[in-house]
């Protein structure tokens, strides 16, 4: 099992989410580029506090065709969606303790760009979050949320 | 400059005309607006309407959606030498009950939890989660429901049952859709009195709180039930702004120029003709923010618009009531004698004066559908001054007294309201007014003048029949309903011809929403490049 955020992390979540029928079925036909934003926040092991992560998700008809960590923030051109987020929320996520409609509900999450286009893709979203919480892909070197 | 040739003409320079024009210019199109009246701004109207010195805000008063609307910074409108400058009041409205009580809600929420818990702690406690879930979806809820072209809104039932947002959430749910504001602060709160005040806000929002279906908007209406702003010098500051920037974005604004016909050739709208003759072309886009019946029924040809059209524009609706105002200039603000209950009531911007109880607003709009104005007038009143350094000579005070009241009154039209009665209906309000306060006589007042809801629909000819939501505020004729199936979108059966005024999503109000929403369909069809939107 890949360790969070390792290369082989990225790989193994990118090849989960192609061999979803289920994902390329709801995700709606074009290019959608998405970011993700992880910001160390003193809790999660992870990412030290201070720094962020981000992340690059591209769907193409359907597909992931890209899923990768970048050095710098992701420029909001040619973005459709940033999601932002302490990484101990996005830990819980990745390990399924935490609910990720609820952190967006409450404002620990937020995402920036169309909503509109993800209620109309209702299912889409909840199978992305279920590739996301695999924790059976994932290892926990530094300790699993709550990290005791 | 008049047989130039334009990228796009906008029709009227209300905030939302003028709004859509600058996107447009600062993209590097040609824009040409045209405004009927002398001056721009539409509903943001001030003027020395008594005595010369008062500045007195005629159509809008309220600014609640600044820090919220990306308009605002995305135009560079609030601040700096050109922008305006936007006072907070801490304590942002109240209400005052006849047995000498009063509410407040302030900007610390803990001191809104104080006042509410000398009603109901348990409402107040309800009321403090409900402020703190819908303050963490306000964001998104803002964005998708109002800054974006509307959605069928069981598009959004369905993501939130998918999501089973029901589970996570304890205030928000489907079934709001059938709901009536009412319902939902009987379902949620036991006090009257914190009732009264929550429908209140949700009233001078012009949410009519016996309507089944609006407690969807509700919720999210509270999240920001402290996020009134005053614009400072008058909520004619904005439409300043908003001017500035479209001359800094070499838009031209050519007053006292009434479209009298959209030119339509070969299906495409191309261009406009005033009153007076002059044409104008422009090459991509005619933008409409005046209201459909203008634009279908009298600026159109009829021959262009298909009959289904017409239909739905012709069964168009607005709102039952509207406002009747007393536009006063004083010689010192009013205080009132509930401040013996709590002192923060002298401090606060919108009061609500006679409304304690649900009934209350029952029996107003039970009224209003008759077309009676409330015999016992309640009242909203807002003294400025308090707040704004520049709105009235030093020491004195600019104070406004707003009624929901009928267009046409007891069937015998809206003539009575250039009668003798608008002066009787004012000395009612003015002695409601002072029924309240400690010591405020006539003496107080320097002079105070009426503006009915007949003045609202002369000035203002996009409110039809008063109506300052421009078109009424019910689930037929919100969001993906308004102002029609066909025409929710902002664009039209003739090829090149926008919707861009309140008669579309969201509605009328300061929210910049409609001119907002119809640009970002006009980049999609001409594939601009949306630089105002940062992901």
């Amino acid at each position: 099992m890949p360790a969070i955020y390792s290369q082989e992390w990225y790989e193994a979540m990118f090849n989960l989410a192609n061999s979803r029928d289920d994902i390329s079925e709801k995700v709606p036909q074009g290019e959608w580029n998405i970011a993700v934003e992880v910001i160390g926040d003193g809790k999660s092991p992870y990412v030290p506090e201070g720094t962020t992560k981000h992340f690059f998700i591209r769907f193409r008809d359907g597909k992931v065709a890209e899923y990768r960590e970048s050095p710098e923030k992701i420029s909001g051109k040619g973005l459709h969606y940033r999601i932002t987020g302490m990484a101990s929320i996005f830990d819980g996520i990745a390990a399924g303790t935490v609910d990720p409609v609820e952190v967006g509900l409450n404002g620990s999450i937020t995402i920036r760009g169309d909503m509109r286009l993800l209620m109309q893709h209702a299912d889409m979203v909840n199978v992305i979050f279920d590739v996301y919480t695999q924790s059976d892909v994932t290892e926990w070197p530094l300790g699993k949320p709550p990290y005791e | 400059m008049e047989n130039d040739l334009y990228d796009a003409i906008v029709i009227g320079a209300g905030h939302n005309g003028m709004a859509l024009a600058t996107y447009l210019g600062k993209s590097g199109w040609r824009v040409l607006v045209l405004e009927r009246r002398l001056e721009e701004g539409g509903g943001l109207s001030t003027e020395h309407y008594t005595t010369p010195g008062f500045l007195h805000n005629l159509h809008s008063n309220y600014h609640t959606f600044v820090g919220l609307c990306p308009v605002y910074e995305d135009l560079d409108l609030v601040g700096g030498p050109d922008g305006v400058t936007y006072v907070h009041p801490p304590v942002q409205m109240g209400s005052i009950f006849q047995d000498g009580t009063a509410l407040t809600i302030h900007t610390d929420m803990a001191k809104t939890h104080a006042s509410m818990s000398r009603f109901s702690a348990k409402d107040a406690d309800t009321f403090q989660r409900l402020y703190k879930e819908v303050k963490g979806f306000q964001d998104l809820m803002i964005n998708t429901l109002m800054y974006a072209p509307p959605i069928d809104v069981n598009d959004i039932t369905r993501a939130l049952s998918t999501w089973k947002v029901e589970e996570k959430t304890e205030f928000f749910r489907a079934k709001l859709r059938s709901m009536s504001i009412n319902d939902f602060l009987n379902k949620h709160f036991e006090n009257e009195k914190v009732k009264a005040m929550l429908a209140f806000h949700a009233a001078v929002c012009g949410y009519y709180t016996d309507r089944a279906g609006l407690a969807i908007s509700f919720p999210f209406m509270l999240g920001k039930i402290d996020n009134w702003k005053i614009a400072c010098g008058g909520s004619h500051r904005l439409a300043h702004a908003l001017w500035r920037q479209m001359r800094r974005n070499d838009v031209t604004l050519l007053p006292a120029s009434p479209v009298k016909q959209i030119l339509v050739e070969d299906g495409r709208a191309v261009g406009v003709r005033t009153d007076d003759g002059r044409e104008f072309r422009a090459d991509k886009l005619v933008a409409s923010s005046v209201d459909v019946n203008q634009t279908f029924q009298k600026m159109l040809p009829p021959e262009t618009v298909p009959e289904e059209i017409l239909r739905e524009v012709e069964a168009y609706e607005y709102q039952e009531g509207s406002l009747f105002s007393v536009h006063m200039a004083l010689h010192k603000i009013p205080t009132y004698r509930a401040a013996d209950f709590d002192p923060d009531i002298n401090r606060a911007w919108v009061l609500n004066l006679g409304y304690e109880t649900l009934e209350d607003f029952n029996r107003d709009w039970r009224d209003l559908r008759e077309g009676a104005p409330p015999e016992q007038p309640r009242l909203n009143v807002a003294i400025n001054s308090m707040f704004d350094p520049y709105d009235a000579p030093e020491g004195k005070a600019t104070g406004l007294i707003r009624v929901f009241a009928p267009y046409s009154v007891n069937g015998k039209g809206a003539g009575v309201w250039a009668t003798s009665f608008k002066d009787v209906y004012m000395r009612r309000c003015i002695e409601k007014l002072q029924a309240y306060c400690d010591d405020f006589s006539d003496a107080d007042i320097l002079e105070a003048k009426p503006y009915t809801p007949l003045d609202i629909s002369e000035k203002m000819v996009n409110m039809v029949q008063g109506d300052w939501m421009v078109g009424k505020i019910a689930d037929t004729n919100l969001m993906a309903n308004r102002p029609a199936g066909s025409l929710s979108q902002y664009r039209t059966p003739v090829k090149g011809l926008y919707l861009c005024g309140s008669t579309t999503h969201p509605h009328g109000f300061i929210t910049f929403g409609p001119g907002y929403n119809a640009l970002q369909v006009i980049a999609d069809d001409f594939g601009l490049d949306k630089w105002w939107v940062e992901i």
